[in-house]
C-alpha cells in the first residue's frame, strides 16, 4: 500500500543566473515499511526532494508541478498549515548535521518533548513518560533527559534525534545523510540502530546518502538521482546485479571494496548546470558512453526488467557496456 | 527566573563579581530599609541647642554626614535617596531590555521587510540626542518618576535592539532552528522557545549595563534640576548643593551622593562584566 506518493514534482530555484530546475519530473512510489536509499553525488536534488516533502524549502524555492500525496491528500494544495500538522506526525525527519541540530540551551529530554507538544496536547506526566521511553528506545538512558546536548557525544546526539524523529510514531521517516559527521563505528551502530526500530515499529524510511554501502546495507529499493532527474530506479538486488544508467555505473565504481586491487574510479566532471541543463540527456556530457544522439535527445524512463527502469537512450545494451565500465581507462580516456 | 539565579552564581563566582554583589546587596538593603534607618526627616530644617538653624554643620554624632545650607540632615537624604535611584533604574533597564530584546528577535528573525521597518524606527531613535531629548520630554510631560522611566527607557532601547538584532540573524541560520522548523514548531514557538533563550545572557548583560547607565542619568537629571520634586534623589542632592554655591565649604556635602553613585554604578558594572567573562573567557586580562 503507497503511504507516500510523489507524483511528476517540479521543483524550481530563483537564482541570479534565472530559475534553476532543481527537481524534475520526480515519480516516487513508497509503500508502507518500505525503505527506499536516494543516492547521488552532492547537488542533484536528494536533499532539496527530501526538503519538498517536509515543506521546509528555502524561500526562493517553488513548487511548480506535481503533487506530494501522504496517505491520500495533496500537501502541495493542501496550504501551509495542513502541511505543518502532516509534518512530524505523518513525516518526520532526522536532520542532516547531528552535531548542531539541537539548541545547545536547552535540555535534551525537554528538545524531544518540545517535537511532541508541537502537535499533541498531552498532559505533562504523559509527554515525560514518552520522552523518557524514546530515550530508552534508541539506547540513551532515560536519566539523562535533563543533560544539555554538549553533555552528549555525537553519536548520542544522533540517536537522540532519531528518537525525535519517531516521538510521535511516524509512518514515514526521512533521513539525510544522518551519519555525515560521524565516524564510521557510530555510523554502523546507529544504521544498526534504525534497522532494529524498522523492525520493530514498521515505518518506511527515505534514505538519502551518497554512500551506496549503506543504501544496500538498509534499504529494499534504490532510486538514483542525477541532475533533479531520478536516472535509475530498482530494488537494491536489481540494481546491484545489473546496474542499468552509466552514472550508477560510475557510482558503483567510485565504492571502495574490500580485497580491491585498484582504487575507486572517480567519474570526471561535475552535476550539470541547472539554469540551463544540457538539451539531451543531462548525463550525457560526462558519459563515456554517449552517443551523438544522446546530446540532443532526452531519453524516458526504459524499462530493464519489472520494477527496475533506467533513464539511458542504451538500455538494451548495458549488458556489453558494463565490462568496459569497469575498467578505470574508461573513465579517464578521451569519451567516445 | 531561573536565569536570574545562573546569572548570579556565574557573577558569584568571580571575585569582582563576588564583591559586587555584596556591594549591590547593601544598596539594596539601603533602598529597601533606608527610610525606616534615617535618623531625622530629610526635609525638616534641624536647630542647635542655641535654636539656631544648623545651617551648613560638619559631620557629628546627631547628624553623621552634616547639614544643608537649609540645615536639613544629608545622612537622612542619602539614605532616602537609594530608593529612588535604584527603583528608577531598574524600571528602566527593564522596559529596556523589554522593548529591546522584543524588537531585536522580531527584526532578526523575520527579516526582509519587518526587519526594515524596525530597524528604520531604531535608526530614528538612535539620532535622538540622549540627555536633550529627556529633558524635553520631561519638560513637556511633567516631572516624575514614571516619565523619568519613560523618557530614559525611549531613548535606550534601541542599542539593545541593535545587539540582540545582530545576535539573531546568525542564529536563526543555525540548524537547530532548522530542525525545530521541520518538527512542525510555529515561527512564534521558534522564536520565543528556540532563539530567545540563546539570546538571553546577551540580553542581561545589557540589562546590567543598562541598569548602570540608568542610575547615572536618574542622577544627572536629578543634578541639572528636572528630576521628581517630590522626591529626594542623589542627583538632586548635588542640585541643592550646586545650586547654593557652598560645594567648596562643605564637602560633607557633595562627596556622599557622588560616592555612592559611584560605587552603586560600578557595582552594577563590574556585575555586568563578570557575568560578560563567564560568556566570553577571551574578555579576561582586558
Amino acid at each position: 500500500m503507497t503511504i507516500l506518493h510523489i507524483d511528476g514534482l517540479d521543483l524550481r530555484y530563483a537564482t541570479d543566473a534565472g530559475p534553476a530546475a532543481a527537481l524534475t519530473d520526480i515519480r516516487l512510489r513508497v509503500a508502507g515499511g518500505e525503505a527506499i536509499g536516494i543516492v547521488g553525488e552532492s547537488g542533484c536534488g536528494k536533499s532539496t526532494l527530501l526538503k519538498a516533502i517536509m515543506g521546509v524549502m528555502p524561500r526562493n524555492a517553488t513548487i511548480t508541478g506535481g503533487a506530494i500525496r501522504f496517505d491520500g491528500t495533496d500537501l502541495v494544495t493542501a496550504g501551509a498549515e495542513a502541511w505543518r500538522r502532516a509534518r512530524w506526525k505523518g513525516i518526520a525527519m532526522i536532520a542532516q548535521s547531528a552535531l548542531n541540530a539541537l539548541n545547545p540551551v536547552k535540555r535534551v529530554g525537554a528538545q524531544i518533548a518540545e517535537a511532541i507538544t508541537a502537535h499533541e496536547t498531552w498532559p505533562r506526566a504523559e509527554v515525560e513518560a514518552r520522552v523518557a521511553e524514546l530515550l530508552a528506545l534508541v539506547g540513551v538512558d532515560p536519566g539523562r533527559a535533563r543533560d544539555y546536548p554538549h553533555q552528549f557525544s555525537g553519536g548520542m546526539r544522533q540517536r537522540v534525534l532519531i528518537a525525535m524523529a519517531l516521538a510521535l510514531r511516524p509512518p514515514v521517516l526521512l533521513a539525510d545523510e544522518p551519519t555525515t559527521a560521524l565516524d564510521v563505528i557510530v555510523q554502523d551502530q546507529i544504521f544498526r540502530r534504525i534497522r532494529t526500530l524498522r523492525g520493530e515499529l514498521g515505518f518506511a524510511m527515505l534514505l538519502v546518502t551518497h554512500d551506496l554501502a549503506l543504501v544496500v546495507e538498509n534499504c529494499d529499493r534504490v532510486v538514483v538521482m542525477y541532475g533533479g532527474l531520478v536516472v535509475e530506479e530498482g530494488t537494491v538486488a536489481d540494481i546491484m546485479a545489473a546496474p542499468s544508467h552509466p552514472y550508477t555505473l560510475g557510482l558503483y565504481n567510485a565504492l571502495a571494496r574490500p580485497g580491491q586491487r585498484h582504487q575507486p574510479i572517480s567519474i570526471p566532471g561535475r552535476p550539470p548546470d541547472l539554469v540551463d541543463p544540457p538539451a539531451g540527456c543531462r548525463f550525457a556530457p560526462r558519459c563515456p558512453f554517449a552517443l551523438p544522439r544522446c546530446h540532443t535527445e532526452a531519453p524516458a524512463m526504459q524499462v530493464v526488467s519489472d520494477g527496475h527502469a533506467a533513464r539511458c537512450l542504451r538500455v538494451a545494451e548495458m549488458d556489453t557496456l558494463r565490462p568496459t565500465a569497469a575498467l578505470p581507462e574508461t573513465w579517464e580516456g578521451p569519451q567516445p | 527566573m531561573q536565569i536570574i539565579f545562573t546569572f548570579l552564581k556565574a557573577v558569584w563566582k568571580t571575585p569582582t563579581g563576588r564583591f559586587s554583589l555584596i556591594v549591590l546587596g547593601i544598596f539594596v538593603a539601603l533602598a529597601i530599609f533606608g527610610p525606616l534607618i534615617a535618623p531625622h526627616d530629610p526635609m525638616v530644617r534641624n536647630y542647635g541647642p542655641d535654636r539656631k538653624l544648623l545651617r551648613l554643620a560638619g559631620p557629628s554624632w546627631d547628624h553623621w554626614l552634616g547639614t544643608t545650607l537649609m540645615g536639613r540632615d544629608i545622612a537622612s537624604q542619602m539614605l532616602h535617596g537609594a530608593r529612588p535611584a535604584l527603583i528608577v533604574g531598574g524600571l528602566t533597564a527593564l522596559g529596556t531590555v523589554a522593548i529591546g530584546l522584543n524588537i531585536g528577535l522580531i527584526a532578526g528573525y523575520f527579516g526582509g521587510r519587518i526587519d526594515s521597518i524596525l530597524m528604520r524606527i531604531t535608526d530614528v531613535f538612535l539620532g535622538l540626542p540622549f540627555l536633550p531629548f529627556i529633558i524635553v520630554v520631561l519638560s513637556l510631560s511633567g516631572r516624575s518618576l514614571t516619565t523619568i522611566v519613560i523618557a530614559m527607557t525611549l531613548v535606550m532601547w534601541r542599542s539593545t535592539a541593535r545587539v540582540i538584532r545582530a545576535q539573531v540573524l546568525s542564529l536563526r541560520e543555525m540548524p537547530f532552528v532548522a530542525a525545530a522548523r521541520i518538527t512542525g514548531a510555529s515561527d512564534l514557538a521558534i522564536l520565543y522557545r528556540e532563539v530567545a533563550p540563546n539570546v538571553l545572557p546577551l540580553a542581561l548583560v545589557n540589562t546590567a549595563f543598562a541598569l548602570a547607565w540608568a542610575i547615572i542619568t536618574e542622577a544627572s537629571i536629578g543634578f541639572l534640576g528636572f528630576g521628581d520634586p517630590q522626591s529626594i534623589t542623589w542627583g538632586s542632592i548635588l542640585y541643592d548643593a550646586y545650586a547654593s554655591q557652598t560645594m567648596y565649604r562643605a564637602p560633607w556635602w557633595v562627596v556622599p551622593p557622588g560616592i555612592a553613585i559611584m560605587v552603586l554604578v560600578s557595582a552594577v558594572y563590574f556585575a555586568g562584566r563578570a557575568y560578560e567573562e563567564v560568556l566570553n573567557p577571551r574578555l579576561k586580562g582586558i
